[in-house]
């Protein structure tokens, strides 16, 4: 198969405010018809997805250490991390729960780190390596990103429903808003990476004319 | 890295790049670290000192479960809990919290608080449903310390309280335990702290703390007694009841009080010894004065009389029987009954005052005391042996002037001295039963019989009248019953209106125990209905023969 | 907790698929045309039926030992009291007290089978005034056709030929059981 015609060959720009190809010659910076910015590809991608993954990473460990809720009953309080939980149910013997919650708090956004530092480094190092198999791999990261939410709503939910004061209470605690914030941090990290930027080869270099970060 | 060349054309913007490359994103993980850190550093700098307490059991002791608590309010928290090296006692990790430093000091106590029941009540029941805790009790020094041994059981003057100790002395423990309560005026004012046996053995030595401000009450003329239990007295004078409260029934107490006939007095100082008495009266009766012994001669049984029994004169106690026994007269050979008794004559009052005056006595003269006691007795003094109860038997010695009493010889030297008896109330008793036989002896039994068959005669009559007159009239009221009743039985026959309605409620009974039938065979059927609704395929489209 | 959101989910799930509900169509032994037959007042006192056909819905039969309960064809009241208010209206209406004649139905077959019959089997006992008690047996059987309407229509003219027996024989007041 021949190769494809290249957007930079044709010096041509897609605006992605209503869709028509600008000539980058013409009109460097707007499009014609509508007006919008023009942009060849996100600002700063790299830049970004790895400050929010780092910003991540870092909240990622007080989620996982500090409690996230307090289960009062009859009298008797306890804090519950994230991992404590999982422990409790697999001991009890409940290991469908336990896996759940594991996958759910600890695998999701395990798996986002490992894929968003991937798709970061290879885009950073412009390597050919595996290229389709990249773009599943950001399309799943997408995909998956915002199910670990289920965790924030299920202890917001159950928080405030279970208020039966002295028979039961159950009270959010600081973790899980640490938690909340690794889950949005990864998808603002995985939101500012430009997936078009697996398939540019080393070639395309210099030739931008906005300022596509380092 | 390097900057762009400008591109120029007519019309074209001028692009300007940064000249630092630094992404203001980066803000968003500095924060981030910022944050953590802080979270660190907070977390280090709250940390309290660690101290380690040694109990017993573990029982109740749970790691970051378990708090320790001081007035209630949460001091710190059980990090671990592990055996000691020894394996004679368990070794509890306890992270303090930064305000509770002043309870890592020397002189602190702790202990497990569990459901207690125990001399002084039930307590910490609610840890039934929060759990133990332990609790603390910061001490005076101001050294660290970072090592204790936990209280097996809560110390019983905890959180400073003011007052003051005393200590008692007694014959035995009596049923008191460390926490039995003092009370005063029934109130409860503090508690036994400690107990220990006299170095000789001859006693208890009892400590107690009262608390302020009720220590004031606690004078130099202060009497102390036992007041646990039920003090239940059967004697001549009837049962006598007395009790502090519940709690000392169960749990043994302690009262005290000032007699009345005594001045206040000045408090009490710390430590003061006191002795205990055995009962309220024991320790509040007035002073006795001198003893006098006597001895009593009875010639009938004694039964119900017991050492102890109260020696009365003219009905006012002023003695009390010492012993009961037996003596062999050869002469008469009979067994008389021996009574000894101590009197104390100042119990009488005023009138043992009047009395020395009048008689130019002193208490001390024996001998004066002797002659005035022959003249009693020659004047008739006795001592008679009454039953202070009929219900319970007890039998009491009273003294008093029998002017018709036989006269007896009066032994002036006699030690104990001896007063001559009268016979008991048993023998008048046979006295008056003597008198009822002879008295029914003497009724008129033949005239009594005589009038007996008389009135017979007139019953009889009656009787036939009876039957002419009365009986007729019983059988027209029979009669009238017998209508009544036909009227009812028409009102329940076959075509009375009442019978309908019947019929109806019936019916209405029927139709409504068959609809609950019906409900309970479909919901056989279909359970799922209950759910879902009447399930869908069961109509009529797939008839066939 | 988790379980907890888990368990709700379930229930709702299970709620919502099930809160709908076939409606019912009701059926009745009583004629539309009132039919005042003139005669002897009878009042129908008691009516029983076989245990197997006593319940609202109706019953037909399959074969030689089927039976289907048809849970949305209903009776518009127990087969009981429809029996009995169509047996009445049919003999006059209802009659208070006075000369009056009691009648008591033991109904033994109450059979609808589709595409074949309808039959009425009952043991009846008529007590007129002034006369001994009269105990008969009467069956009645009328075509049918595969729907639920031919069938029940069936059974109201079953019930037709059976009112006409009990009031021939309340009003000629023969000691002899009528034929059938």
């Amino acid at each position: 198969m021949s190769e494809s015609i290249l957007a930079d060959d044709l010096h041509v720009c897609l605006c992605h405010g209503c869709g028509q190809t600008c000539d980058l010659r013409e009109s460097a910076h707007e499009c014609v018809r509508c007006g919008a910015p023009l942009h060849r590809r996100k600002t700063n991608p790299i830049a970004r997805g790895w400050a929010f993954l780092f910003a991540a990473l870092i909240f990622y460990i007080p989620a996982n250490v500090l409690p996230v809720m307090r289960t009062e009953m009859l009298g008797q309080g306890s804090d519950s991390t994230i991992g404590g939980g999982v422990l409790e149910f697999w001991e009890a013997g409940a290991w469908d729960i336990a896996l759940i919650i594991f996958i759910a708090s600890i695998g999701v956004p395990a798996i986002k780190f490992c894929s968003l530092a991937l798709l970061l480094i290879t885009a950073q190092r412009r390597s050919s390596w595996a290229r389709r198999q990249r773009s599943q791999l950001f399309r799943f990261v997408e995909l998956i990103g915002y199910w670990s939410m289920l965790d924030v709503m299920v202890v917001a939910l159950v928080a405030a429903l279970v208020q039966l004061h002295g028979l039961g209470t159950i009270e959010p605690r600081p973790g899980i808003l640490f938690f909340g914030m690794v889950v949005v941090l990864t998808m603002f990290s995985a939101m500012s990476f430009d997936p078009r930027l697996i398939w540019d080869s080393p070639s395309q270099q210099g030739e931008r004319s906005d300022g596509a970060g380092d | 890295m390097a900057q762009e060349t400008e591109q120029r054309s007519a019309g074209q913007a001028q692009v300007r790049t940064r000249r630092l490359n630094f992404s203001l994103v980066w803000i968003v993980p500095i924060l981030a670290l910022l944050v953590g850190a802080s979270l660190v550093v907070r977390n280090y700098l709250e940390k309290g000192p660690v101290i380690s307490i040694s109990f017993r059991t573990g029982e109740g002791l749970v790691a970051h479960k378990t708090q320790v608590r001081y007035r209630s309010v949460v001091i710190g928290e059980v990090s671990s809990v592990e055996l000691a090296d020894d394996r004679k006692s368990v070794v509890a990790k306890v992270e303090l919290s930064k305000e509770a430093e002043s309870f890592a000091t020397q002189g602190a106590r702790y202990w497990v608080v569990r459901p207690r029941i125990g001399a002084g009540g039930v307590s910490g029941v609610d840890t039934l449903l929060s759990g133990a805790f332990i609790g603390a009790d910061a001490g005076e020094s101001k050294n660290p310390e970072k090592t204790f041994t936990g209280l097996e059981s809560p110390p019983p003057v905890t959180y400073g309280e003011k007052g003051t100790r005393f200590l008692l002395s007694a014959d035995d423990l009596g049923s008191l335990d460390i926490g039995s309560s003092i009370y005063y005026r029934r109130i409860p004012v503090g508690e036994v702290v400690s107990y220990a046996l006299k170095e000789d053995g001859e006693g208890v030595d009892i400590g107690v703390f009262v608390q302020a401000p009720y220590d004031a009450f606690v004078t130099t003329n202060t009497r102390f007694w036992n007041a646990s239990g039920i003090d239940m007295e059967v004697g001549a004078n009837g049962l006598k009841v007395e009790t502090q409260s519940l709690s000392s029934v169960l749990m043994g107490g302690l009262a005290f009080a000032a007699p009345e006939s005594f001045s206040r007095g000045e408090p009490a100082a710390d430590q003061q010894s006191f002795t205990l008495f055995a009962d309220r009266d024991a320790a509040l009766a007035p002073p006795t004065g001198k003893a006098q012994y006597l001895r009593l001669r009875f010639d009938q049984s004694m039964r119900g009389l017991s050492p102890g029994a109260p020696v009365e004169f003219k009905g006012v106690e002023f003695g009390k029987v010492t012993s009961v026994t037996l003596d062999y007269d050869a002469k008469k050979q009979v067994f008389p009954v021996v009574v000894d008794a101590v009197i104390y004559p100042q119990r009488l009052g005023p009138v043992h005052q009047k009395m020395l005056q009048a008689f130019n006595h002193t208490p001390e003269d024996d001998a004066g005391a002797r002659r005035l006691i022959g003249t009693f007795v020659e004047h008739g003094l006795r001592a008679q042996a009454r039953s202070g109860n009929l219900i319970t038997g007890q039998m009491f010695i009273s003294l008093d002037f029998y002017p018709d009493a036989p006269k007896v010889e009066f032994d002036g030297s006699a030690q104990p001295i001896v007063i001559p008896t009268v016979p008991g109330s048993l023998e008048k008793l046979q006295e008056q039963l003597q008198h009822v036989v002879e008295r029914l002896g003497k009724l008129p039994l033949e005239s009594i019989a005589g009038n007996l068959d008389g009135t017979l005669r007139e019953m009889r009559n009656t009787l036939k009248r009876v039957d002419g007159q009365t009986l007729p009239g019983v059988t027209a009221t029979l009669e009238q019953l017998q209508k009544t009743l036909r009227s009812a039985n028409s009102a329940i026959a076959d075509d009375s209106p009442q019978r309908e309605k019947l019929g109806d409620t019936l019916q209405e009974l029927e139709r409504m125990s068959r609809s609950l039938r019906d409900l309970a065979d479909y919901l056989g059927r279909h359970p799922e209905s209950l759910i879902r609704g009447r399930p869908k395929a069961a109509g009529a489209e797939n008839l066939q023969r | 907790m988790p379980p907890l959101y888990r368990t709700s989910l379930a229930l709702l799930l299970t709620m919502a698929a099930g809160c709908s509900s076939t409606p019912n169509n009701y059926h009745t032994l009583v004629p539309a045309q009132a039919s005042r037959v003139a005669g002897e007042r009878v009042q129908v006192e008691r009516v029983a039926v076989p245990p197997q056909v006593d319940r609202p819905q109706l019953v037909v039969r399959q074969g030689d030992s089927g039976l289907v309960i048809l849970e949305t064809e209903w009776w518009g009241a127990n087969l009981v009291d429809e029996f009995g208010s169509a047996l009445q209206d049919l003999l006059g209406g209802p009659v208070g007290g006075g000369r009056k004649a009691i009648l008591r139905v033991d109904v033994q077959r109450f059979d609808s089978v589709p595409d074949h019959y309808a039959l009425l089997d009952a043991v009846w006992r008529l007590k007129r005034p002034g006369l001994d008690e009269l105990t008969c047996r009467t069956t009645v059987q009328t075509p049918a056709q595969n729907t639920i309407a031919s069938l029940v229509s069936a059974q109201q003219a079953n019930l037709r030929k059976f009112a006409d027996a009990v009031q021939a024989s309340a009003t000629n007041g023969s000691a002899r059981c009528p034929a059938g």
